[in-house]
């Protein structure tokens, strides 16, 4: 099942909340080595606040599968408070544009990218419920091949610099009419794939 | 003009292109204003469908266009240096950019190796910064910026070289696989480790009785494997179930020429 979860449904789904907060320490912390805080097999940030709201993939069970992590541009976001070296010019904000950080993915090829697909059709969905017009993330250099080959109208904010000696750029993805229709053959879901069912749309309204 | 108004300058008129040569022209001038004298941006796989005219990208087969030198690119195809390219060999090691100069930290250089490289810098190729597309699914990919012999690399400008590679990459791919949709073969998945070992065999011309012989199954489980591979690949030769099994990067050409 594919949820957008921020603060006002986030109680009802504890265990599964918890299950994406111990996947992302595995994933980041124990595989990426990303230097990050985490505690009790966990991992969460000062960004993982009352404003975040997650996309969240999850299976039969309810365990958590994949999930992003959406966080507003005109409050502190990473772009602004821990990377603005990344953008050259003006770090873009505004209550249409939304930071995607903190992508989790299933570790297995093909259960990456059927995950990856759910998402990003999640992430357009989400776009045309919330009226977001683009999103900003930082790119590790070495997924941005991975990333355009969506066919999504990407731009990039800076050059990359090196973070924990790998090189990663911000770029803007935008949300164009035409977003949906342009996404790659290998990058669209099954019909049965999971995604954001009506009453979540009017949740993010 | 800033690196970075270069750059989206860049991604924006990628967008809007009609034709392959239109891109190479714009990769081109992008290529001289960082500080490079060549480009070569190509899918690494069999290049003997390259076509001056750039018909192979009309068509929906490969990546391939640059400004190398046309006698070096004709040699290159002739004599099948993609597959044992130095600089492409490192660029499946790595998912980021590198200069020419760091091959050595990510693949063991053979005599070969060595001497393509002295073949490359005798057609005036000297040094060069490549970055790598790799695309989950689909043959792996560069974009090759390269110096006339002699001339230093333009240290300053690679990061935005970096950037430039990814899109002219993507834009290059959009063109080939919008020009023809076929060319959007959907990704079959995975083949099993064994009909995956039988099918680098085959690649390497190994008949069934051989590969039976080197995995210790006999030949009959060996036309099998391969019977099931093709099926899966819904092909109709053990060449296409090869050329299908590169294609989707279940085995590097590497492992197929070795």
């Amino acid at each position: 099942m594919l949820r957008l979860i921020d603060r006002r449904n986030i109680e009802e789904f504890p265990d599964l909340v918890r299950s994406m907060h111990r996947d992302r320490k595995r994933l980041f912390v124990d595989i990426f080595r990303w230097g990050l805080s985490h505690e009790n097999g966990e991992e969460r940030d000062a960004f993982d606040d009352d404003d975040a709201s997650y996309l969240v993939l999850s299976d039969d069970t309810d365990r958590h599968v994949a999930s992003i992590r959406f966080l507003r541009t005109d409050r502190p976001h990473l772009l602004d408070s821990v990377f603005p070296e990344l953008c050259d010019a003006a770090i873009p904000r505004g209550p249409d544009i939304r930071e995607i950080t903190r992508l989790c993915l299933p570790l297995r090829k093909r259960d990456r990218i059927a995950a990856r697909n759910i998402l990003a059709r999640g992430i357009i969905d989400y776009a045309a419920i919330a009226g977001v017009t683009s999103y900003t993330a930082v790119c590790h250099m070495a997924f941005l091949s991975e990333l355009l080959s969506a066919g999504w109208r990407c731009t990039p904010l800076g050059q990359p610099e090196s973070i924990n000696g790998a090189p990663a750029g911000a770029v803007q993805i935008h949300m164009d009419d035409d977003t949906a229709g342009l996404l790659a053959e290998n990058w669209r879901c099954p019909k049965a794939a999971p995604r954001l069912s009506n009453h979540q749309s009017e949740l993010a309204a | 003009m800033t690196g970075l108004n270069a750059v989206q300058a860049f991604v924006d008129k990628s967008r809007t292109l009609g034709s392959p040569s239109e891109l190479r022209g714009l990769l081109a001038d992008i290529t001289t204003e960082m500080g490079f004298d060549y480009f070569a941006l190509i899918h690494h796989v069999d290049l003997s469908g390259y076509s001056e005219a750039l018909t192979h990208m009309e068509e929906g087969e490969l990546v391939a266009l640059g400004t190398y030198p046309e006698s070096w690119i004709e040699r290159y195809i002739a004599d099948n240096i993609v597959a044992n390219d130095p600089v492409l060999l490192a660029s499946q090691r790595t998912n980021v950019g590198f200069c020419w100069s760091e091959i050595p930290t990510l693949i063991p250089v053979t005599e070969a190796h060595r001497e393509i490289r002295e073949r490359t810098v005798k057609a005036g190729i000297d040094d060069g910064y490549t970055v790598p597309a790799h695309v989950p699914g689909e043959a792996n990919g560069s974009c090759n910026f390269a110096m006339a012999a002699g001339r230093a690399l333009p240290h300053d400008n690679l990061k935005m070289a970096q950037l430039i590679g990814g899109f002219a990459f993507q834009a290059a791919r959009a063109m080939v696989f919008n020009a023809f949709p076929e060319a959007k073969r959907p990704i079959k998945g995975p083949l099993t480790q064994r009909q995956l070992e039988c099918v680098l065999f085959a690649a390497r011309g190994k008949s069934n009785w051989e590969i039976g012989k080197i995995l210790g199954i006999s030949e009959g489980t060996v036309k099998r494997h391969i019977e099931d591979a093709r099926a899966h690949y819904e092909v109709g030769s053990r060449m296409q179930v090869v050329m299908r099994a590169l294609f989707e990067g279940q085995i590097g050409l590497v492992d197929a020429l070795r």
